[in-house]
């Protein structure tokens, strides 16, 4: 092995083992002002024409919306993609919280914008198969960096209704929040809506106890659940404001979560059969063949057949750029079956996948493409099918929506 | 009760603090990993790397291209790690202290060999670490690492090339 293979090799263990940064503080200051140039003067007559005609193609698109009934829901037992989603806004900071937007897949649409609740900012959101009904995440606000990740969180209903006066109904859900010291590792709300799993892991710095997996009913709030396992540290992703909402989920029978597990020699995708009785997570559950240690590939999402684990890689460096890969692997062997999609990486930027259809055919998928200028990047977000890839724009603050800050 | 906050659809153009926020939710994960490279300490590091996005969102009013952003806090956070070992190196002696993990599973899995090709680096002048880190961590080639580090292309060259030999040196002489 050469030196520079040493290097490489040695860089990137250790900065694999970083999964999580603090949120960004800012001060309550503002920045200086930008000096005016001579071209922006010319600038402000073409934007607001553009505006003008965004404003024209987006009341079309209301008219639509407005001049009849409810929009039918997608078919939850199609491969199409979810018509609506639930995005963060905004990155989390210190000086504002986070709303939640409401918006049409496909036109870039709005429907609505959600406030948080007083005191408080939104941080993550799960949605049922229907594409109408969401559990979003909610902490308290101001929060202080040091306990972010471990604030209580409380849980919110949105159902949205598009086409109707009222596009979406925020409820308090009377599912109890969660401890002070445990980070959600992952949620997720099961196809019909009626029951919201929540995975829990103790704080590293903390050391408070098990892991945990916890079912409760959305209706009345009641624990219906509980597994345990020895804390996973890693695998569950880097917490970066927004609570991981793909590696748990419910297959499409109802009945089955799927995990990412990360610690030891149990790391790994894994299947629990929530139906049957038991409280060990790890006991009660059974490993697919999929396993990180075989690929290196990010954040695991399994189908909800249940047949297939997609997720996202970045491989071989030239020049700066790398090959990026959307892959799908076999649950049953754990062997790639087939390459989605190949695109050109910033390196050391892996993309993600936000959203995957039923058999795996087509899929939401979050990449770092290099921007116009070497050395810069550019995150998007659009749907991939048959190999191809079909950007999405999105009516948010921060552009693109970020890996677990929207569900569909 | 139900608690319904809904607002028309806002057409304000994003600030400052959500622009410079919004890159810093894509990349300080990433910039945080190679302060972890340079520096062997994750609380170090994000403190580097809080401090870059501080001071690109001071700036941001003065950038004449914002699309320069990710440069100008990759190269604030080259400049604060070399503050940050320079300051160690002249009071407490612990720059080539060992990296700080999160776990003792992260410990065992980047293994003893990486280790000591991690001391060896942070043995290397400054000029030297930074480029090879930037080349062969990020695999920039030598035009983007001389514009990250702000020097010519000739000098990443033949700190690269010095930089892999003396890391050569340290690792035979270490085995």
């Amino acid at each position: 092995m050469t030196v520079e293979d040493r290097v490489r090799s040695a860089t990137r263990a250790i900065a694999g083992a970083v999964h999580g940064v603090r949120p960004l503080v800012l001060p309550e200051v503002q920045p200086r002002a930008r000096t005016r140039h001579r071209w922006r003067l010319w600038m402000a007559p073409v934007t607001a024409a553009a505006a003008v005609i965004a404003i024209a193609v987006a009341l079309v698109i209301v008219r639509d919306f407005r001049s009849g009934q409810p929009v039918p829901p997608v078919n939850a037992a199609s491969p199409a993609i979810p018509a609506y989603y639930v995005a963060l806004n905004n990155a989390l900071s210190q000086n504002s919280p986070d709303q939640v937007v409401v918006g049409d897949t496909f036109t870039s649409a709005r429907l609505a914008t959600v406030s948080p609740p007083a005191h408080s900012t939104f941080v993550g959101m799960t949605g049922a198969a229907d594409d109408r009904t969401f559990v979003l995440g909610a902490q308290p606000f101001p929060f202080s960096p040091r306990w972010w990740p471990v604030e209580p969180r409380t849980w919110y209903l949105l159902r949205i209704a598009p086409g109707t006066d009222h596009p979406a109904r925020l409820t308090r859900l009377p599912i109890p929040a969660t401890p002070f010291g445990l980070e959600v590792a992952g949620m997720a709300l099961s196809p019909d809506g009626s029951e919201f799993a929540v995975a829990l892991e103790p704080n590293t710095s903390m050391n408070l106890g098990p892991e945990l997996l916890r079912i409760y009913s959305v209706a009345t709030g009641a624990l219906l659940r509980t597994w345990t396992g020895p804390p996973s540290n890693v695998g569950w992703g880097a917490y970066l404001g927004r609570d991981n909402n793909t590696t748990l989920s419910w297959l499409a029978d109802g009945h089955t979560l799927v995990f990412d597990y990360g610690a030891g020699v149990r790391a790994g995708v894994r299947m629990l059969d929530a139906s049957r009785p038991g409280h060990d997570l790890i006991a009660d559950s059974r490993p697919t063949a999929w396993s990180l240690a075989l690929d290196a590939c990010s954040r695991p999402v399994v189908t909800s057949d249940g047949k297939t684990v997609v997720c996202a890689a970045t491989t071989g460096a030239t020049g700066g750029t790398c090959s990026g890969e959307f892959r799908e692997y076999s649950t049953a062997t754990g062997k790639l079956t087939r390459t989605l999609y190949r695109y050109q990486a910033v390196c050391g930027t892996d993309g993600e996948v936000l959203w995957v259809s039923s058999s795996g055919n087509a899929l939401i998928g979050y990449l770092n493409i290099p921007g116009a200028k070497p050395g810069k990047s550019s995150p998007v977000v659009g749907v991939i099918t048959q190999g191809k890839f079909r950007p999405l724009s999105f009516p948010l603050a921060s552009g693109a929506p970020l890996p677990d800050g929207v569900a569909w | 009760m139900d608690q319904v906050h809904t607002h028309p659809p806002s057409s304000a153009a994003p600030d400052a603090a959500r622009q410079v926020t919004a890159l810093y939710q894509v990349h300080a994960l990433g910039l945080v990993r190679l302060a972890v490279i340079m520096l062997g300490d994750q609380a170090a590091a994000e403190d580097v790397v809080q401090d870059a996005f501080l001071g690109l969102y001071r700036q941001w009013g003065g950038l004449s291209d914002t699309s320069h952003a990710l440069a100008y806090v990759r190269s604030s956070v080259l400049n604060g790690c070399r503050t940050v070992l320079r300051r160690r190196s002249r009071y407490d002696r612990t720059v080539f202290a060992e990296p700080a993990f999160e776990s003792a599973e992260a410990r065992a899995l980047a293994g003893e060999e990486h280790r000591e090709v991690i001391a060896a680096i942070r043995k290397l002048p400054d000029r030297q670490r930074e480029a090879l880190v930037l080349r062969f961590y990020l695999d920039m080639d030598e035009d983007e690492v001389a514009e990250a580090m702000r020097i010519s292309r000739g000098s990443v060259k033949s700190a690269t090339s010095r930089a892999i030999a003396a890391l050569g040196r340290m690792l035979r002489e270490g085995s």
